[in-house]
C-alpha cells in the first residue's frame, strides 16, 4: 500500500505542492495528469527522494516512512522511478550498469548465463536490440531511446511501486505500446501498482487503469475513474479549472 | 554590469565589490608592451568579466598576464583573451585561475583565443588552474589557430583580393567575442579599436 | 609535508598487496652512494669499461646537480639512507621450475596465474634490481626479437646497446635521471628488427622490497623501421613505514614507420617517491602512444615526453592519475615537434579525494621548422571532496606555421543529479560514485589490456570504499 498524506513540496522557499493525498492499493494503476507546471514531475522526484526539494507531511510504502530514507533505501524497498530529464552517463556500460542493478535488486550471486537469459527476455519486450549493451547509459541516446531504456532498468529491477513520469512522451506508437508490454509484464509477474504520469491519454489505451487523478497549480482538483480521461480529452484541462 | 577600461598602466589590482567587466584594449602603435591584471574575489556572489582585446601588428611583443583569485563563496568570472597575430608578431600570455578551499561555489573559466595572421610569429600561454575546492567548475581553453584556407578561397572567388579577404575573416574572428557582450559601452569601445 | 601514517592504508589493500618477503638477499651492499658502491655496481655485473666510467661521471653530475625547483616538495628524501643494490639471485633463471619459492609466492599473490603464461609472449620480473626470471617463447626468437635484461644486453648485443644506451635521457638531464645513470640496475630491453610486428603484449614486473631500497631500472627499447609492438608494465610494492624512491629511465627510439605503445600501470605503496623520466624519439611516420595509470606511491612525478623529430611523427599520451590519502600525482606530458606535419595528442584524466593532489604539468613546443604541425591537450579532473585539490599547469609555445594547438582542461565534482539518479535505481552512495568515477576514467582504460583494465576497476572499486562519506 503507498500512501501520502497532506503532503507539502516546496522548492527554494517557493510553495510547488500543497495539501497532496493519494493511496495506492497493491497492483492497482493510478494516472495523474496536468498541464505543465501543475507540479507532476515535482511529486515524482519527491517521491524518490530528490534532495533538492523540501518534503513536509507523510509518504509511507508497506508502513515505511519514506521521508527518513535516502533514494537508495527506497529503491530498495522497491519502488522505480522513471526519470522525465534522463542524464548521459558516458563511460558506463550499458551492460556492466543493468548488471550491477540485477545484483542490487535479486541475488548477490548468478551465473552470468542466467542474467544473460533473464536480461534477452526483458529486451525482447522493447525490442532493444542487443548491440546496445556495448554502448555507454544514454549518451547519445535519442529521446526516444532514453525513455526506452528507463523501461529496460525497470524490468531489471522489478520494483512493486511503478511511477512514469511522462514515458510517453516523444515517444512512436510502437515505442508505447512496447513500454506498455513492459508495464503490463510486471503487473502479471509482480502484481507492480504503477503512478503513470502523463498529459496525453494515447498510452492509456494499452492499460488497465483503476484511479484517475487531476493536478492543478500544486493541488490535486478532482479524483475519478477511467471516464475522466475521455472528459479531460474532449473538454480540455481548461474546463476542470474553472470548477 | 558596470564597465570599467583599464588603461594607462600596465600593473592592475582589482577587487570587485559589485559586478563588473574589465575592457582590455592592447594598443595596437606599439612595438613592446605588458599588462598585468590581478582581480581578486573577497566580497561574495561577485560576479565578473575580464576581456584582454587585441590586434597585434607586425614585430609587436607583448606580455599579458592575468591572476584571477577565488577567496570566498558564490563568485563568478569568465576571462578572455582574443588576439589577431601580425607578422613577426610575439606574445606570451600567463593567466592563473585560483580557487581557495573556502571559496565554494566558485564559477571561473578562462578562454584564449589566438588568430594568427603571419608566418613567423611566436605564441606562448600557460594557463594555469589551481583548485582546492570541490563545489567548483573551473575549466580553461586556448587555442591558436591561422585563417581558413577554404574560407579565404571562397571570399577571393567572390572577387576579393587576398589582403581583404582576410580582413573580412579577422573582422569574423573580433565579431564572435563581440556577440558574446551584453555591456553596451563595451561594445562600443571594441568596434572603435578594431577599425 | 605531512608523513603518511601507513597504519591507515586501508586494511583490505595492505592485506592483499603489502606485504614484504623476508630478507634473503645474496649479496647486500651498504647504505649510501659512492664511487666504490658504483664501481662494486659494475664489478658485481663485469662490465666494459665505457659503462663503469659513464656510470661514474654520472655520479658526479648527480652530486652537482640540484632537485628541481619546482613541484611537489622532495626534501624529504635521504640519498644515504638507501641500498642501492641487492641481487637475490645469482643467476638469471631460465625454467619456472628453477624458480626460488619465494618468487613464485611473490607471483603468485600478485595475481600472476600460471595459466596466464599461453597468453603472455614472454614475461620478465625482477625482484631487488635483478631480473630473477625470464622466459623467451619460441615466438620471439622466429622472429629475432630481442627481449632481456638489460645486463644481458650489454653482453650479448654491446653493439645495438651501446648505440643507443644514453642518446634520449643523458645523465645531466635532471638529478634522478643522473642518479638513475649512475646506479641503474635491471629493467628491459628491446630490440623489435624491421618490419616484425609483435602481437602479443610483452610485458614485465618488479618489486621493491628491502627497506629504503631505491629501484633504478633503466628500460631501452629500440623498435626498427616499420615495426610494431606493445610493452606493459605493472608493478606493486609492499607497504613499509620508511621511505623508498623509484627512480627509473626508459628511453624509446621509434624509427621510421614503426608504431610503438607503452603501458604502465604503476600501483606503488603510498610510502614510495616514484620519480620517472621517459622518453620517446619517434622518426618519419612514426607512432608512439604512452598509456599511463598512476595509482599509487607517496609522490610521483612523471612526464612521458616525445621528441617527433622527423616528418610525420605522431605522439601521444592517455594517462589516469589518482590520488588519495594525501598522495601527489604530479603528472603530463611533454611534446616537441621539431620537424613538420607532426602531430601529437595529450589526455590526462584524474581523480583527487580524501586529501589526495593531482596536479597536470606538461609542455607542448611546437618549433619553428614545425610547419603544418597540430596538437591537442584535454585534461579532465574530478575533485570529490574538499580536502582535496588539483593544479594544471600547461605550457604551450608555438612558433611553427601554420600550426594549429588546442587546449582544454576543466576541473569538476561528481554531480548531484547522476548520484541520485543512480541511488534512485538502488546503488548505495558509495557504488554510484565508483561507477561515476570508472565511466570518466573509462576512455582510457578501454585502451588497457583487459587485464590491467580488470586490476584497475577492482583497485579503485577498493580504494573508494571507505573514503565516501
Amino acid at each position: 500500500m503507498f500512501k501520502i498524506k497532506n503532503l507539502q513540496i516546496s522548492l527554494n522557499k517557493k510553495n510547488i505542492l500543497d495539501k497532496i493525498d493519494l493511496s495506492i492499493k497493491d497492483g492497482d494503476t493510478h494516472i495523474l495528469m496536468g498541464q505543465n507546471g501543475a507540479g507532476k514531475s515535482t511529486l515524482a522526484q519527491s517521491i524518490m527522494g530528490n534532495p533538492n526539494y523540501l518534503v513536509k507531511g507523510e509518504i509511507s510504502f508497506n508502513s515505511h516512512d519514506l521521508l527518513k530514507l535516502d533514494p537508495q533505501q527506497r529503491a530498495a524497498l522497491g519502488i522505480f522511478l522513471s526519470f522525465q530529464q534522463i542524464l548521459e552517463i558516458p563511460g558506463v556500460k550499458i551492460y556492466d550498469y543493468l548488471k550491477l542493478l540485477y545484483k542490487t535488486s535479486h541475488e548477490k550471486k548468478f551465473t552470468p548465463l542466467k542474467f544473460k537469459e533473464f536480461l534477452k527476455e526483458r529486451m525482447a519486450i522493447l525490442n532493444f536490440n542487443e548491440e546496445f549493451l556495448t554502448r555507454s547509459l544514454n549518451y547519445g541516446f535519442s529521446g526516444g531511446e532514453k525513455k526506452k531504456m528507463e523501461v529496460l532498468q525497470m524490468l531489471v529491477l522489478e520494483p512493486k511501486l511503478i511511477i512514469l513520469d511522462e514515458i510517453d512522451s516523444g515517444l512512436d506508437i510502437d515505442a508505447i505500446q512496447a513500454v506498455a508490454k513492459a508495464v503490463n509484464f510486471l503487473k502479471k509477474e509482480k502484481q507492480s501498482s504503477v503512478l503513470l504520469i502523463t498529459h496525453y491519454s494515447r498510452i492509456l489505451s494499452f492499460l488497465n487503469i483503476d484511479v484517475v487523478h487531476l493536478l492543478s497549480k500544486g493541488k490535486i482538483i478532482k479524483t475519478g475513474s477511467n471516464d475522466l480521461v475521455t472528459e479531460i480529452e474532449e473538454k480540455g484541462f481548461a474546463n476542470f479549472l474553472k470548477a | 554590469m558596470q564597465m570599467v577600461l583599464l588603461e594607462k598602466q600596465t600593473e592592475f589590482t582589482l577587487e570587485p565589490k559589485v559586478d563588473t567587466f574589465y575592457l582590455v584594449l592592447l594598443d595596437k602603435n606599439v612595438e613592446q608592451g605588458n599588462i598585468k591584471v590581478d582581480v581578486s574575489f573577497k566580497k561574495a556572489g561577485v560576479s565578473c568579466q575580464l576581456l584582454f582585446l587585441g590586434r597585434l601588428k607586425n614585430n609587436s611583443s607583448w606580455q599579458l598576464e592575468s591572476n584571477t583569485r577565488h577567496f570566498v563563496t558564490g563568485t563568478s568570472c569568465l576571462t578572455n583573451v582574443y588576439l589577431s597575430q601580425s607578422e613577426e608578431s610575439r606574445v606570451d600570455y600567463f593567466g592563473q585561475i585560483y580557487i581557495d578551499r573556502l571559496a565554494s561555489q566558485t564559477k571561473s573559466f578562462l578562454k584564449e583565443q589566438s588568430l594568427i595572421l603571419g608566418k613567423a610569429t611566436y605564441n606562448r600561454s600557460r594557463p594555469i588552474l589551481e583548485i582546492f575546492n570541490n563545489k567548483v567548475k573551473a575549466s580553461h581553453s586556448a587555442s591558436s589557430s591561422r585563417l581558413s584556407e577554404a574560407d579565404l578561397f571562397y571570399l577571393m572567388s567572390r572577387g576579393f583580393k587576398k589582403v581583404e579577404a582576410q580582413k573580412i575573416l579577422e573582422e569574423a574572428f573580433f565579431n564572435k567575442v563581440l556577440d558574446s557582450i551584453k555591456v553596451e559601452l563595451a561594445r562600443k569601445l571594441i568596434k572603435d579599436y578594431l577599425c | 609535508m605531512k608523513r603518511t601514517n601507513l597504519k591507515k592504508l586501508n586494511d583490505a589493500y595492505a592485506d592483499k598487496f603489502g606485504f614484504s618477503m623476508p630478507e634473503k638477499s645474496v649479496l647486500s651492499f651498504d647504505f649510501g652512494l659512492s664511487q666504490k658502491i658504483i664501481s662494486d655496481i659494475s664489478t658485481s655485473k663485469n662490465e666494459p669499461p665505457w659503462m663503469r666510467e659513464f656510470r661514474q661521471k654520472s655520479l658526479q653530475v648527480f652530486r652537482k646537480m640540484k632537485l628541481p625547483s619546482w613541484g611537489p616538495s622532495l626534501a624529504e628524501i635521504d640519498f644515504e639512507q638507501i641500498r642501492y643494490f641487492i641481487k637475490d639471485t645469482d643467476v638469471e633463471k631460465k625454467t619456472w621450475a628453477e624458480v626460488p619459492k619465494e618468487i613464485k609466492d611473490t607471483f603468485d599473490r600478485l595475481g600472476v596465474p600460471q595459466a596466464e603464461r599461453e597468453f603472455l609472449a614472454g614475461v620478465k620480473a625482477q625482484y631487488n634490481s635483478e631480473v630473477a626470471y625470464s622466459s623467451l617463447q619460441a615466438e620471439l626468437d622466429e622472429q629475432g626479437v630481442i627481449f632481456c635484461s638489460m645486463e644481458e644486453a650489454l653482453q650479448k648485443h654491446s653493439d645495438l646497446f651501446k648505440e643507443y644506451f644514453g642518446k634520449l635521457v643523458p645523465a645531466a638531464d635532471n638529478k634522478f635521471a643522473a642518479l638513475n645513470s649512475a646506479a641503474w640496475s635491471g629493467g628491459s630491453f628491446v630490440y623489435i628488427p624491421p618490419n616484425t610486428h609483435v602481437k602479443r603484449p610483452l610485458q614485465s614486473y618488479f618489486r621493491i622490497n628491502a627497506a629504503r631500497m631505491g629501484q633504478f631500472e633503466r628500460t631501452l627499447i629500440i623498435a626498427d623501421e616499420g615495426s610494431s609492438a606493445n610493452y606493459v608494465e605493472g608493478c606493486t610494492a609492499p607497504v613499509y613505514s620508511e621511505y623508498s624512491l623509484h627512480a627509473a629511465v626508459v628511453e624509446v627510439f621509434v624509427k621510421k614507420n614503426a608504431r610503438f605503445r607503452y603501458t604502465t600501470i604503476q600501483n606503488w605503496s603510498g610510502n614510495i617517491y616514484n620519480l620517472v623520466t621517459k622518453r620517446a624519439k619517434v622518426f618519419k611516420d612514426g607512432v608512439m602512444e604512452w598509456i599511463d595509470g598512476n595509482l599509487g606511491a607517496k609522490t610521483t612525478m612523471k612526464y612521458p615526453s616525445c621528441y617527433l623529430a622527423e616528418e610525420g611523427a605522431y605522439g601521444e599520451m592517455l594517462s589516469i592519475a589518482y590520488a588519495k590519502n594525501n598522495q601527489i600525482q604530479d603528472t603530463g606530458a611533454k611534446m616537441l615537434h621539431l620537424a613538420k606535419n607532426t602531430s601529437s595528442k595529450i589526455i590526462a584524466k584524474s581523480v583527487s579525494l580524501g586529501g589526495g593532489q593531482s596536479n597536470y604539468r606538461g609542455l607542448v613546443y611546437i618549433s619553428k621548422a614545425a610547419v603544418d604541425s597540430k596538437s591537442k591537450v584535454e585534461c579532465d579532473a574530478l575533485i570529490l571532496d574538499k580536502d582535496s585539490a588539483t593544479c594544471t599547469y600547461p605550457d604551450m609555445k608555438v612558433s611553427g606555421e601554420n600550426a594549429t594547438m588546442e587546449h582544454e582542461a576543466s576541473v569538476s565534482e561528481i554531480e548531484e543529479e547522476k548520484l541520485f539518479y543512480l541511488m534512485s535505481r538502488g546503488l548505495t552512495k558509495t557504488e554510484a560514485m565508483t561507477l561515476l568515477v570508472a565511466g570518466f576514467i573509462e576512455p582510457i582504460v578501454k585502451e588497457l589490456p583487459l587485464e590491467y583494465a580488470v586490476e584497475l576497476n577492482r583497485l579503485i572499486e577498493l580504494e573508494m570504499e571507505g573514503s565516501v562519506g
